[in-house]
């Protein structure tokens, strides 16, 4: 009974279905975001249609919008917690008689396949852009195995970072509600530079010329770091347990 | 009336925030099946202790023990607990926060939740987002009451609650009471309206127990427990009386 | 200071005195004077609690006094019933005229009649009402 923190599996799934459930409507609730989300699509294929032509640009560079990606990916995991406090079911959420790992826990991997959704959109979108410039512009050899090249680099940098950023979005939700709160502009800093750190790793790693894509080798250290990062957001998750057990303020 | 044993023990609870003292060393004993209100002026210290009660926050000294054990997640299966200024997911529809409950909450009975929303006139496809605050209450105390469990606490009920409600409420919380062993905690301002309800009684104030003791018994001494409430806390500046 | 019906009964109860009592005593007058007739059955402690809006315990408790009377009586699985004993609700009668008579000389009493003068007031006061 101890070991499976109060709950069964069939209270787990519900809680997780829950939790990924209702951010979902609020996504569609607000029924401007696809809205907004079809605008900026457009906007994108308009810019693509004009600028596409000018010198050095390539309708692959679209995929540097994944830099956006990191941010979107705390904010997920963020807001999932946060809206305990905001809508006013704090008091229903902490009181639940479940193990505090298996409640965060719920909410992280909710956040996950959110995130999960989320990039895929992304990257569908993207596709669907990059193919239109290319198809407009007339440079289609090649654009498409330099696209999927650079989107499988995004997504392997991803793999390592986005579980970081989701449970550095825990904790800081966390942390706001604690009697730790005066350390929230600390972990602002972390999520900056911590969510720049995509925009690095490309430097590094990404060739600066799209054709370099394809043939391009990912280096050692990047395999490498994905199990730091992971045990890095490994330990975010166990820290913002120990806050949420024992530390908010009420 | 034969009280045995207690089912939460308060022992010299003291809570800080800041320099301020939410509990000053309060100590009551709640008997075990009683109906016990929780009376007093804004800022008094009754929402503290039900969220101790509940494991929201731990005391600075002294200790709280619920049947004998001591507050925190495990303790909830036993407790349904209504907190304070509570709201309910937006998002969901009567139906699904009765799911929600069925699926979550231990000792939840199904029939009588669905029987409680009807008596409040809650359709299950009617959506939180668009509620009133009536509504919403009542909703929420539903998930509470449907709750076969030891332990109910409700804070603050009751609050800006619209009259009709507020009878409503009263009735299905008879009902509850005279359907199950529960010890039942309830903090109120609205003393006027409910306190045929209640067996026991504490008044607080300024995080001390003033007074506490049996209903029937303070009436014999003193008065109603409006009348009571009103000797005890007069000074305290025009609270909404009804 | 609230009013209820209950079927032929009507209960006052007075928020300032213990209610049980309140409860107790009216149903002794009501078994009393007939309102409720012999072997009827009563209301179940439920119904009764949320006709008066009242604790249920405090309806249990005014109803184990009425049993302990031998006013009413439990039948297993069927619920309780007032006394069938005519003599028992007689003996009621009686008590609760004694007690209102006590009442009264004490009243009387204290207003400084002498016993001729509640004598002859009683007897004005009968005739009044037989006209009335």
């Amino acid at each position: 009974m101890k070991g499976d923190g109060g709950m069964n599996e069939s209270a787990f799934r519900y809680l997780l279905w829950h939790e990924f459930r209702l951010e979902l409507r609020k996504f569609f609730q607000k029924k401007r975001t696809p809205l907004y989300g079809g605008i900026v699509l457009l906007l994108i294929a308009a810019a693509l249609t004009v600028w596409g032509k000018s010198a050095g640009f390539r309708s692959v560079y679209v995929l540097y919008l994944a830099y956006m990606l990191p941010y979107l990916t705390f904010v997920i995991s963020f807001r999932m917690l946060l809206r305990e406090w905001k809508g006013g079911t704090i008091g229903w959420w902490i009181t639940l008689p479940y193990s505090r790992s298996r409640l965060l826990f719920a909410k992280f991997a909710a956040a996950c396949l959110h995130t999960l959704l989320v990039y895929v959109l992304f990257f569908a979108a993207v596709t669907l852009l990059v193919l239109y410039g290319a198809a407009i512009h007339g440079d289609e050899t090649g654009t498409l195995r330099e696209m999927l090249a650079g989107e499988a680099f995004f997504s392997i940098a991803l793999v390592g970072l986005a579980p970081l950023m989701l449970t550095l979005g825990l904790l800081m939700a966390a942390v706001a509600h604690s009697r730790w709160a005066l350390a929230t502009p600390l972990l602002w800093i972390v999520f900056g530079l911590t969510g720049n750190s995509l925009t690095w790793i490309t430097g590094e790693v990404l060739p600066d010329q799209p054709d370099a894509w394809a043939n391009a080798v990912l280096p050692g250290w990047l395999w490498a770091s994905i199990p730091f990062a992971w045990a890095a957001a490994g330990l975010l998750l166990l820290g913002t347990i120990r806050i949420v057990s024992r530390h908010l303020k009420f | 009336m034969t009280m045995t044993a207690d089912a939460i023990i308060f022992d010299r609870l003291t809570k800080y925030y800041g320099r301020r003292r939410a509990l000053d060393e309060f100590s009551v004993a709640i008997p075990e099946g009683s109906v016990t209100a929780i009376l007093g002026p804004n800022g008094a210290g009754k929402s503290t202790l039900m969220r101790m009660i509940a494991g929201m926050t731990v005391p600075d000294k002294g200790t709280l023990t619920v049947f004998g054990r001591r507050p925190g997640w495990e303790l909830n299966r036993m407790i349904a607990y209504l907190p304070d200024r509570a709201r309910w997911y937006g998002g969901h529809t009567v139906a699904e926060a009765l799911e929600w409950g069925e699926r979550l909450l231990p000792g939840f009975n199904r029939e009588r939740a669905r029987q409680l929303a009807n008596d409040f006139r809650l359709d299950p496809d009617m959506e939180v987002e668009g509620m009133s605050k009536g509504q919403e209450a009542r909703l929420m105390l539903a998930l509470c009451l449907a709750r076969d469990v030891p332990l109910l606490v409700l804070d603050e009920p009751f609050s800006g609650i619209d009259l009709i409600s507020r009878e409503q409420i009263v009735l299905s919380l008879i009902d509850t009471f005279g359907e199950r062993k529960q010890t039942v905690l309830i903090s109120t301002h609205e003393i006027a309206e409910t306190e045929s309800l209640f067996d026991y009684a504490v008044f607080i104030r300024d995080g001390q127990a003033v007074l506490c003791g049996e209903a029937e018994e303070l009436r014999t001494k003193r008065g109603s427990l409006r009348d009571v409430y009103r000797q005890l806390f007069a000074d305290e500046g025009g609270r909404r009386h009804e | 200071m609230n009013e209820f019906r209950f079927g032929p009964i009507r209960f006052v109860l007075d928020y300032s005195q213990p209610l049980y009592e309140q409860v107790l005593e009216q149903f002794r007058h009501s078994i009393a004077k007939g309102e409720i007739a012999l072997g009827e059955k009563m209301p179940s402690v439920r119904e009764l609690a949320q006709a008066l809006k009242i604790n249920p315990n405090t309806v249990l408790r005014a109803y184990q006094e009425l049993e302990r009377d031998a006013l009413t009586e439990t039948r297993r699985g069927q619920g309780t019933f007032i006394t069938r004993d005519a003599n028992r609700v007689a003996e009621v009668r009686r008590k609760l005229a004694e007690r209102a008579a006590a009442e009264f000389l004490h009243k009387m009493k204290s207003l400084g009649l002498t016993k001729e003068e509640i004598l002859r007031l009683l007897q004005e006061r009968g005739e009044d009402d037989h006209d009335g």
